[in-house]
């Protein structure tokens, strides 16, 4: 049988890994689900292309390829700063109106006002750039041979290993840092987090910065192996969802396991049921985990 | 030095002042107000009428996680550790500004004191014993070598040879200068390690004094089952 | 004479649809403003509502009975069943877990929702949608501005029958215990599992609500099709709660109307000043207003135009916990 299904799923699931450990990180410090997370990753996809094009528009230089691989250097500097502009984007959103709900209502004020900026972002992102598709680059890239009758591309395997080196460090981050420590206070309990001594404002600060940094990232890489869209992100949402609330909500190698099972698990069901139906993978799995283990594979005990 | 004077309609009219190296154990019924009052010097409610001081600093308006810094430790009643973290870590988040190589040694300066946790650094707190926890909750608090160590019903849930255990920490606190005010239900546990004694009823001061003169006072029974006393003009 | 029969109908069928949305904004009501039960996926019990009616009338009744009051009646029914038996079951998944899960759980099924309606052709129709779906009044068919009156009359007369048995339903113990459930949520924690009984219960009637705002409007228009029902759809019934006034069924009403004017303005607007290769840039300028405008809402008036009237809270007070 041939298993390139699998090797699909597993970039898919990296791809899914980064937007779904921000989504972990900051449902559990933040306290709501964010649905404007899946903004972040368009616009992180759209503001590299933005920046390039205008540095492009100043300087006459072209974005070129390095290698195999479909971006290169130039590219991937416009999408760090683009990363720190979605962050920044995030910050502005939390400043302006999330924390402002925070101190006044309960949680739920704050799921639907993300409700409503992820479709207004959207609706920005329409008005800006409108809904063509467009492309980092225009090169075909050639899917070479891995053994097992696999194939992948060169950018594939670049996203695969990217993915794997970034949920490690953060994951490190988590563990072996103080801001790391904080985090996991915070999100276990934000009060007596405060009682020793822990600035929680600004960890949530930070938690915002690193979901929209990675968010951004994982924008990228969506729109390198395949297309940029303003619905790009909010497609991804429920899969993320899915990811996050299956590996347990704050835990991030939760979060990249649940990513890789729900990516394998759409590539399967794009192989032998029908790619129309790739979405519903994820309510499945959802739905599964609610009723069978609510707290996920890793998730701590309600 | 700290001085408090708040007036909620929950603790009305408490005045207290607290010297270094004392321990101020504050006793009364259910319902009295200690926790309320406890939780208001550290900084988890805010006072409608009063003020806390510690020394020259006013710490009133501060929010809770500057209080620290200050030199105010709180050790509340219920989750007073993170479970999820390890021991070490529970102790490294207590100390900021400072480089992880000085936090280490830290660490390592309280750990020597506490044998038992000593043995379990890398243990999530939640699998320590009730007592190892408190013990934990009472380190992490000591990290930043506070001037004050606020304690809410520090005995609640301990077997009686942790309770032993416990004072004779506190004592050793006290010793080197810390200044300790608890809260407690367990009226024997608290005369036994206290220098001073305030029973607080309804919200208000009720008695004051040593311990040896109050456990053989009448009036302290009577607060606790329910008599009535004049209140303490301050 | 025409010209005035053409107004007439346009503000009549104006009328009822921003009746029917406000009839799904007074289910919505009972699951947030009345519960706190935050649903994401509201398009898709109004797509359900309305794609069920349409099969019970167009394929799944005995043709004598198509077409008739009779079978219309049915459908509603049908379409009521449906949905709130669906909100029974995400209530009954997700009502004892994290806060949001239900909200995650209704997003899930707005999407899935979607996504059958487009691709199982079979029993959908697929991207058209279905079509023919009797409309009360066949015999007023070819005179548009009286059947719109008519049609605005009965779903007028649905709404107020609506409007009534909430209102009732509110001051009944039922109601008076959901709202203790809001107000006080000890008080519901001393309930223990009841309160999540009778949370899922107004979920549920919520549901049934929204299934039937959207059946109704399968039948004051005769068609549908999945595109209508997309997350700004949801936006908008969630604007009318959040402009109009929430807790509060005059407020969703009013809330209502006003969004669904703003709507249709801008939409006139729309098809005015944009080309027609621009119409999709102009759909996406409605929508970040209308984000605007709730943002700004619930950042200056977050209880809406018309706040729940402040019921006398009742005298008995909260123990504090002990010392």
């Amino acid at each position: 049988m041939n298993l390139q299904f699998l090797a699909d799923g597993l970039v898919d699931g990296a791809i899914l890994a980064l937007g779904a450990i921000g989504v972990t990180l900051t449902y559990a410090n933040l306290r709501f689900a964010n649905f404007a997370h899946g903004e972040f990753i368009s616009w992180g996809a759209y503001l590299t292309m933005a920046l390039a094009t205008i540095i492009g528009m100043f300087t006459g230089w072209i974005p070129e390829g390095f290698g195999p691989f479909s971006v290169g250097g130039g590219w991937l500097l416009c999408a760090l700063v683009a990363a720190i502009g979605t962050g920044a984007l995030a910050l502005a959103l939390d400043a302006l109106l999330f924390r402002r709900l925070r101190a006044r209502a309960t949680a739920i004020s704050s799921v639907m006002a993300s409700f409503g900026v992820s479709l207004s972002l959207r609706a920005l992102l329409e008005l800006l750039f409108t809904s063509r598709p467009r492309y980092y680059s225009d090169d075909l890239q050639i899917a070479v041979p891995l053994g097992l009758d696999l194939r992948a591309t060169p950018d594939q395997l670049a996203v695969l290993c990217a993915a794997i080196l970034i949920t490690v460090g953060v994951g490190l981050l988590l563990s072996h840092t103080q801001l790391g420590r904080k985090m996991r206070a915070v999100s276990e309990n934000p009060t007596l987090a405060a009682v020793v001594g822990i600035d929680v404002a600004a960890v949530i600060r930070a938690t915002w910065l690193l979901g929209a940094v990675l968010a951004s990232l994982s924008g990228v890489a969506v729109g390198m192996l395949v297309q940029i869209r303003p619905s790009m992100g909010s497609e991804l949402l429920l899969p993320l969802f899915a990811a996050a609330i299956l590996g347990g909500i704050g835990s991030v190698p939760g979060a990249a396991i649940g990513a890789v099972i729900i990516g394998v698990a759409e590539a399967a069901t794009v192989r032998f049921i029908g790619g129309e139906w790739r979405a519903a993978v994820s309510l499945v799995v959802l739905i599964v985990v609610l009723l069978i283990r609510p707290r996920g594979l890793f998730g701590s005990r309600p | 030095m700290a001085g408090y004077e708040p007036a909620t309609p929950i603790v009305k009219g408490v005045d207290l002042q607290l010297a270094r190296g004392e321990i101020l154990a504050v006793l009364g019924p259910n319902g009295a107000g200690k926790s309320t009052l406890i939780r208001a010097i550290a900084g988890l409610l805010i006072p409608c009428d009063g003020s806390v001081h510690l020394g020259d600093v006013d710490l009133t308006r501060q929010p809770v996680h500057q209080r620290c810094a200050q030199g105010l430790a709180y050790v509340p009643q219920l989750e007073n550790v993170f479970a999820n973290l390890s021991v070490e870590d529970n102790l490294a988040l207590a100390v900021d500004r400072m480089s992880s190589t000085a936090r280490r040694d830290r660490i390592r300066e309280l750990l020597s004191r506490y044998a038992e946790l000593a043995a379990r650094t890398s243990l999530p707190a939640g699998r320590l014993s009730g007592g190892q926890r408190q013990t934990l909750a009472v380190a992490r608090a000591l990290m930043a070598r506070p001037q004050v160590l606020l304690l809410d019903e520090p005995t609640a849930g301990l077997s009686p040879r942790a309770v032993t255990e416990l004072t004779r920490q506190l004592r050793d606190i006290a010793t080197e200068g810390v200044a300790i005010m608890l809260v407690e239900q367990n009226v024997r546990a608290a005369l036994a390690v206290a220098d001073r004694v305030l029973v607080l009823a309804d919200g208000q001061t009720r008695l004051t004094g040593l311990p040896a003169e109050l456990s053989a006072d009448p009036k302290l029974a009577a607060i606790y089952l329910g008599g009535r006393t004049t209140a303490l003009s301050s | 004479m025409d010209h005035l029969s053409g107004w007439l109908a346009y503000v009549a069928q104006f009328s009822v649809l921003a009746l029917i949305h406000g009839l799904s904004g007074l289910g919505l009501n009972l699951q947030w403003g009345k519960t706190g039960l935050f649903n994401v996926g509201i398009a898709a019990f109004i797509a359900l509502g309305a794609y069920s009616t349409a099969l019970v009338t167009t394929a799944w009744l005995p043709s004598t009975l198509q077409g008739a009051g009779v079978g219309i009646v049915l459908g509603l029914i049908v379409a009521m069943l449906f949905t709130g038996a669906l909100s029974a079951a995400v209530g009954a998944l997700t009502l004892r877990l994290r806060t949001d899960y239900l909200a995650i759980a209704t997003f899930g099924i707005a999407v899935v929702v979607e996504l059958s309606l487009r691709n199982a052709t079979s029993v959908t129709g697929g991207p058209l949608g279905i079509g023919f779906i009797p409309r009360p009044f066949p015999m007023l068919a070819d005179r548009p501005a009286w059947f719109a009156c008519a049609n605005l009359g009965v779903v007028a007369g649905i709404v107020v029958l609506v409007y009534v048995l909430l209102e009732r339903l509110s001051e009944s113990p039922w109601g008076r215990v959901l709202r203790a459930i809001r107000e006080d949520e000890r008080a519901a924690l001393s309930l223990g599992k009841r309160a999540s009984t009778y949370r899922l219960q107004a979920f549920a009637v919520g549901g049934a609500l929204m299934g039937l705002g959207g059946a109704l409007e399968a039948h004051s228009i005769g068609f549908i099709s999945p595109d209508h029902y997309t997350a700004t759809l949801t936006f908008q019934i969630w604007a009318m709660l959040v402009i109009g006034g929430s807790g509060n069924h005059r407020g969703v009403l009013l809330g209502a109307v006003i969004v669904s004017a703003i709507w249709s303005g801008t939409g006139l607007a729309a098809a005015a000043w944009f080309t027609p290769e621009a119409q999709a840039q102009a759909a996406a300028a409605r929508i970040v207003l209308i984000g605007l405008l709730l943002a700004l809402t619930l950042l200056w008036r977050p209880a809406g135009l018309l706040p729940e009237r402040s019921r006398r809270r009742l005298t008995r007070e909260t123990q504090r916990p002990p010392s």
